[in-house]
């Protein structure tokens, strides 16, 4: 006979019908074990046994008068559907409105009270942009000029009757490339 | 068009909860319809005391409710729950020191009446073949025993044998090492067998 008692595992294991050789053949000898099995089955018996309880009636919508269920409202704009937001996403969607309308809000304020520096910077930015559009211009129409093909189209250009069969040429180009973008990009449509 | 979804009472929890996430009512209500009993017979046999077992368990299913846009899927909604249901019950434990009490009703009762009002009424749960006078009297001293036990034992007894939870979730539920857990629960078994050893003299 074995002197070790079984351990809590082994009990525990007993309690849902799993016995090996060893514990099987301690059991046999060991009353006191025995014993702690049968009363520990016996209490599990008894508690699997216990009664469930009941909330008094009307519990469940005692607990809903106090619970905030999202309302879900779906709106529809231009075909598509989508649902407002509610709960979170409604506190985050009026966060960022309300950040985006303080900001609107507050520029227009002081825009109005600084008129003289809006100003002066505005005619700051103005003569700048100014010079970087009259620099562009300047160094693009140096660089065409300095091409080795702008006196052969210059030349070709000099007489009206060149230049307007020119353009008609550009025109018809440009109208057949419209034409061909139309059909590519048109949906298939199903043969009646 | 967009096909009928299933009955409520034929879907499992998580999509109850995703249908409740889209704010169907009905869906709410059939969470606590299938939880109130587990809820309230957990916090009732943790409290003792039918009116303050009721406040918890109300306490417990709006908490739950009104949080379960942050309840994670992945996790078993059951869990979830005892979680909530037990801190709120052992909350209210201890702030009442409330860890000893009577079968004959609650110890904050002031009169008989109220003593019989907020006694643990056995035999008042679900049918049983075994409601007979034995087994209510067994269950009655079952009762007693779970109540002399400490809360975190009481905890993972009634988890454990009445809501047949498996060690691993109860961890889960209590917050507490699955050893930890193994151990009070053999403490508390161990308890109970010398609480009961008369009744199999």
């Amino acid at each position: 006979m074995s002197t070790t008692h079984l351990s809590p595992d082994e009990l525990d294991a007993l309690l849902v019908g799993v016995m090996s050789a060893t514990v099987r053949s301690h059991l046999a000898d060991c009353g006191l074990c025995r014993a702690v099995a049968s009363t520990d089955r016996a209490v599990v018996i008894g508690l699997e046994r216990l009664p469930r309880f009941s909330p008094r009636i009307g519990f469940s919508d005692r607990v809903m008068l106090q619970v905030d269920v999202p309302k879900p409202v779906v709106r529809s704009i231009l075909g598509l559907r989508f649902r407002v937001p509610t709960g979170r996403g409604l506190a985050l969607a009026a966060s960022v409105a309300v950040i985006f309308l303080a900001g609107v809000t507050t520029s227009v304020v002081w825009s109005l009270g600084h008129r003289d520096v809006l100003a002066g910077w505005g005619q700051q930015a103005m003569a700048l942009l100014d010079n970087w559009l009259w620099l562009g211009l300047r160094a693009l129409a140096a660089n065409v000029a300095e091409q080795p093909w702008y006196e052969g189209v210059r030349g070709f250009f000099a007489s009206p009757a060149r230049a307007a069969v020119g353009v008609l040429g550009l025109l018809t180009t440009w109208s057949l490339g419209v034409i061909a973008l139309k059909r590519l990009v048109s949906l298939p449509t199903r043969a009646a | 068009m967009p096909e009928p979804k299933p009955p409520l009472n034929t879907v499992t929890d998580q999509e109850v909860v995703a249908r409740s996430r889209e704010g169907d009512e009905s869906a709410y209500r059939e969470l606590i319809r299938r939880y109130e009993r587990p809820v309230f017979s957990l916090i009732f046999r943790m409290v003792r005391d039918r009116e303050i077992a009721e406040d918890l368990s109300q306490e417990t299913f709006i908490k739950v409710l009104n949080a379960i846009a942050t309840y994670r899927p992945e996790f078993k909604f059951s869990s979830w729950v005892f979680k909530i249901a037990n801190n709120t019950a052992i909350d209210h434990l201890r702030r009442r020191e409330l860890d000893t009490l009577s079968l004959e009703g609650s110890p904050h009762a002031a009169t008989p009446e109220a003593m019989e009002a907020t006694a643990l009424q056995l035999g008042t749960g679900v049918a049983s073949p075994l409601d007979d006078v034995a087994s209510l009297e067994l269950g009655g001293e079952i009762e007693a025993a779970i109540n002399r036990l400490r809360p975190e034992y009481r905890s993972c007894i009634l988890l454990r044998h009445v809501e047949g939870r498996a060690y691993e979730e109860i961890a889960d539920i209590l917050g507490l090492p699955l050893g930890t857990v193994k151990t009070y629960i053999h403490r508390a078994r161990n308890e109970l067998r010398v609480m009961l050893a008369h009744l199999r003299e």
